[in-house]
Formats: C-alpha cells, structure tokens, sequence
C-alpha cells in the first residue's frame, strides 16, 4: 500500500468526475455526430477507470515500507514555497510596476533565499535586470511591460 | 539520387553565414545545456523559444534542433566528470563513465562517448534523410481513420514504454488529453473546460506548460538535492581514445546505434530509452559482465551512440507524419506551429527548403559538436563550477520570461507557475511528466481525426478496420497490450 498513490488517485478521480460532468453539460452528440462534449468524456472515463485500478492496487496491495510521508509541509519545503509565492506575487505586480522594478524585486528575494549576501544580491540583481531587458526588449524585440510608460 | 540533390540545396541555405552562426549557437546553448545538471532539452527548448521569435522559421528551427543535438552530446561530459547527468538520457553514462574517470581514464571515456555519438548521430541522420522522403510520400495518402488509429498506437507504446507504472502513465496520457481539450471545440467552435476564463479560449499554450513541468518543477526539485561537485581534472591530450579503446568499443556502437535507430522513431522511446536499453544490451552480451558498472568502455559507447541515434531519427515521426515521438520533439512541435510551419507530410511538399535546410543543419551541427566538444571540455568544466544559488535565479528569470513572451501575456506565468507546481508534485508523487506532454500536443489531432473518421462513417467503427494502414496500426496496439498480459500469465502458470 502506498499512500501517496492512493491519494494522487482521489485527485484525479474528483478531476476525471468535475470533466465528466462538465462533458455531459456541453453534450455527447450520437456517434455518427459527435458533439464537444464527446472527447472530454471518454478521456474522463478512462481516467475513472484508471484511478480506481490504481487506488484498488494500493488498497490491496502490501504496505511499503520506504514510503514518503505525504503530509503537504513535508512534500513541499520552505524554499520551494517561498518561490512559488514570490513568482505569484511577480506575475501580479508586472503589470502594475512594469518589468524592471519587478523583476528587479523577484530576483533580489530570489538570491537573498539562495544566502547571498545583500549587497552581493543588489548587485547581481541590477545587473540581471538590465542585461536581460537590453536582451528581451531591444534585441529580441520582445515588448515587456512598461514602468510609468517609459521604460 | 533526388535525395542527394535536394540535401545539397539545404546545405547551402544551411551554409549562409547567419544559418551557420544559428547552427553554432544552438549547439553551443545545446551543449551547455546538456552539461548544466537540473535542466533538460525540453525546458530548455521552451525556456530558450522567445530567442528564436525574430528569426525567420528555417534559422528558427535549425538553432533549436541544435539545442536538443547539443544537450545530446554535452550530457555525457557531467557524467563522466562528476557522476551527475546534465541530462535524463545521460544517466547511464554514469555508471561505467565515472568509473573509468575515476581510474584515470576520463580522457578515453569522453573521447569515445564524442566519437561514438557522432557515428551514431550521422547514421541517423542518413536514416532520417533516405526515409523522410518516401514516408511523406506515403502518408500523404493518409486519411482521418488513418492519423486516429497511428496516434493511438503512439499513446500505446508512450504508455507500454512507461519507465516506471502503466497505470500512472495512463493517467498522464488521460490528463494531457483533457488538458488538450481546453479551448474552443475544433469543429464547433463552442468553449470547453474554459469555466468563463476568457484567456483560455485559444487553449492552453504548450510553452508555459513544458516551461513549467521541466524547468521550474525540475528547479523546485534539485533545490532539495545537494549535488557533489567532485569534478575529475582531464588533460586535453589524453582525450582520443586509443586503438584499444576503438576495438573494444565498436560493437558497442554499432549496437548502440542500431537501437537507437529504431527506438528514436517509436513514440514513447527516444534517447533516454534508447539509453537504458543498449546498456542492457551489452551488459547481456559481455562475456564478463562483472565489468560494467566498474568502468567498461562498451557501457560508454553503447548509451552515448544510442542516445545520439534516437535524437536524430526522432525527427523521422515528426517531420513525415507531423506526430512528435518524445517530449523534445513535442516542444518542437509546438515551436514549428509558432513559426508557422505545420510539420507533417505536406512539410516536404510545401516546404522543402525548410525541410531539407534542418537536414543538413543537423549534419552541420553534428560536425560542429564533434570538432567544439572535445577542446572545450576545459570551459564546460569551469561552467559546472558555477554555483547553483546565482544559477537558478536566472534559470527562474529566463521561465518568467519564456512563458510571458508567447503571447505578452501575464496569464502565461500564472499557467507556468501551476503547471511548474503540479509537475513538482507529480516528480514527489512518483509520476512521469512526459506523457502527459506527448499527450496534450497530440490530442487535438487525435480528437479531430477520431471525430471526422466517425462523421465520415455514420457513427460505424467499421472505418477504422476498412483502411489497411488503420488495421494494421489497431492489430498493432492489440498486440503492445495483449503480449505482455500473455507473457506474464504464462509466466505465473510456470
């Protein structure tokens, strides 16, 4: 029995019954005239099946020792969390700061979890910043957000 | 004849000055790449994909093609100096590579996994260019039923060559295809799975999704490993093998390359099955298999030839049939279609410059990395002392802007941080990433072919048993299914 099996298969059971449901909204059609809703379906169907072999393996099957634990604050560790939520707080102030000052923020934080100093990080983030907007913005001719409409 | 005419016109649009700076620079990207550990050929290809927006599509897809031949050849020279692979279909080379580092013979161990990945690599390309033609030829002919029942036989085998469970690569496929499914209807143009998010009704992007299931999931995870930076110190001298080495070596190529042919075409396969095989292959048919794992030749050669084989004849599938066998080729895939270039039988028709022009950037780029990779060992070296903390705030910085650069659209990031979160969990929750990619690239067409086959038919499966080419792909997947159930029934009565 592994746990962890067990309860990735309840997530994709619920996600597999969420587009069935879905499916049957925006119809099947017949076979011979099949409607949006027809594909989602039997991909939906197949997934139930799947995950209930899978969750009955685990179920019936013998412990297993070497088993991870599957609690989420051990499955993800601090500094993966801490950047996944500095890359969200960045993907909402690009927009409202434009790309300099907020990728310039991202990466600071970003080095300062990684222990380098601050004055280390400052620098290395500046320099990051520029270069890669010289690169993207002029360059490539890759049109990134504007600060205050200039830069 | 033809062939060779046509490959010679594509060498000298290859040729031009900036196609020929595009080569270098891919495979330079490609090798670095390959020697970096944490980051693979498909992050990077996504990762990379906004360099290439400027340039016209043939320069495009020649820089790409040199990333992915690139990683292929500098995965082996992390893994014989420090005993981590810079990339999946590296792994093996770990094994007797670092051994015979260890024993002084890093030089000879890099110098045939070079040689041997460029036989190997031309080979394939020799393949790829006598089989490319008649092929497209062929699959011109191909009709909806046709295209249903070859997609379906390459999600079988994506799933049956599953590295770890069937079950979860089943359920990978099943999530790529509903995620496939996101956007508007194709042939009735109603949305779907969009739940009223008016930037999904275009779909799903495969960019920021590939950036986030192989970059910064992969980032996520390596921030958890501490990698051991003992790096073995080689002598640019000692780097070509002796004639010892080359005798014990060549059947290790030659069946390497063999196997590598082959599993390249074979959706699911590519260069890191084509890896693990050829290892075990020749571990099977050593007369002292007690060697490998100690520092054998052959377990260099065969998984470096192999790997370097299926990068090249995987293009076979792609490029003739329009249907990606591995991940790599998947963001290729997707790279093509933002070029504008739809690959498939009508590439060679429509496109033959383009077409030939790749052919004969990939010969161009495997002398390339022949001649660069052997002395700037030196520098790849250095490059591995880079520490990973000032390493992966930029690896971050280059998704953020990878997956922005699609569509200049914040919505990008927020899909690449989900998917990068989702695909770290799934590398914790022992699940493979890769056919769930496979699976959302291919799905449109797998749905589009499976419905017109059935509006064609009245709603009759019959169709699929009407065609030849469709039978025969259908009595293919009976097969992949059933044989395995036979064997292990008639292994558990015995």
């Amino acid at each position: 029995m592994n746990r962890l099996d067990i309860i990735s298969g309840v997530i994709f059971l619920a996600l597999a019954f969420l587009v069935l449901m879905h499916a049957f909204t925006l119809g099947l059609g017949k076979l011979a005239q099949p409607q949006p809703g027809f594909f989602p379906f039997w991909a939906a169907f197949f997934l139930i099946i799947f995950c209930l072999s899978l969750i009955s393996e685990n179920i019936t099957g013998k412990k297993n020792k070497s088993e991870t634990s599957f609690f989420l604050r051990e499955i993800i560790p601090r500094k993966s969390f801490l950047i996944v939520l500095s890359l969200l707080v960045y993907a909402l102030l690009l927009p409202r700061l434009g790309y300099l000052p907020a990728t310039f923020f991202l990466l600071l934080f970003l080095f300062m979890t990684a222990r380098i100093k601050i004055w280390g990080a400052l620098i290395k983030s500046l320099l990051a910043v520029i270069l890669s907007y010289i690169l993207f913005q002029y360059l490539l001719k890759t049109p990134l957000p504007q600060t205050l409409g200039i830069l | 004849m033809e062939a060779l005419n046509s490959l010679l016109g594509g060498l000298a649009i290859a040729f031009e000055f900036h196609n020929l700076a595009l080569i270098l620079a891919g495979c330079l990207l490609g090798t670095l790449v390959g020697v970096l550990p944490g980051i693979g050929p498909a992050g990077a290809i996504s990762i990379l994909l906004p360099l290439s927006f400027q340039l016209p599509p043939a320069g495009a897809i020649i820089m790409l093609a040199g990333i992915y031949n690139g990683a292929m050849y500098g995965g082996s020279t992390t893994s014989i100096l420090v005993n981590v692979p810079g990339e999946a279909a590296s792994v093996v080379t770990c094994l007797d590579g670092y051994q015979m580092a260890r024993k002084g013979k890093a030089g000879a161990a890099l110098g045939i996994a070079v040689f041997g990945s460029f036989i190997a690599a031309t080979v394939g390309l020799i393949g790829l260019q006598l089989i490319a033609g008649p092929l497209s030829e062929f699959a011109l002919k191909f009709g909806p039923p046709e295209y249903f029942a070859v997609i379906l036989l390459g999600f079988t085998f994506i799933i049956y060559l599953a590295q770890r469970s069937i079950i979860k690569a089943a359920i990978m496929a099943l999530c790529g295809l509903i995620l496939g499914a996101i956007g508007l209807d194709p042939i009735t143009s109603q949305p779907r799975l969009t739940f009223g998010i008016i930037s999904l009704y275009e779909g799903l992007h495969v960019v920021p999704l590939a950036i986030g299931l192989f970059g910064l999931a992969e980032i996520l995870a390596n921030l958890e490993k501490t990698v051991p930076q003992k790096i073995i110190k080689v002598k640019f001298r000692n780097l070509f093998p002796k004639k010892a080495h080359w005798l014990k070596a060549r059947w290790a190529i030659i069946r390497g390359t063999l196997i590598g042919f082959f599993m390249g075409i074979l959706p699911g396969g590519g260069p890191v099955l084509s890896s693990f095989i050829s290892y075990g292959v020749e571990k099977r048919l050593a007369k002292k298999p007690q060697r490998f794992g100690r520092g054998a030749i052959e377990g260099v050669a065969a998984p470096e030839s192999a790997n370097n084989a299926a990068a090249s004849t995987s293009f076979i599938p792609l490029l003739t049939l329009g249907i990606p066998p591995n991940v790599v080729l998947a963001v290729l895939f997707g790279a093509f279609l933002m070029h504008g270039i739809t690959p498939g039988p009508l590439l060679l028709k429509e496109h033959p410059d383009i077409f030939w022009c790749i052919i004969g950037s990939m010969y161009i780029g495997n002398i390339i990395l022949l001649v660069m990779n052997l002395p700037l060992i030196p520098l790849w070296v250095q490059v591995l002392r880079i520490p990973e903390r000032i390493l992966y705030p930029l690896i971050i910085l280059l998704c953020v802007i990878g997956a922005f650069s699609i569509n200049n659209n914040v919505f990008d990031i927020f899909i690449m941080i989900i998917f990068g979160v989702f695909g770290y969990l799934l590398r914790k929750f022992d699940y493979e990433p890769a056919p769930l990619i496979l699976a959302f690239v291919l799905g449109p067409m797998f749905e589009v072919n499976l419905r017109r086959s059935l509006l064609m038919s009245q709603g009759s499966f019959g169709i699929f048993i009407e065609r030849p080419v469709a039978l025969m792909a259908l009595v293919l997947c009976f097969l992949v299914i059933v044989l395995p159930v036979y064997h292990a029934l008639t292994k558990r009565k015995k």
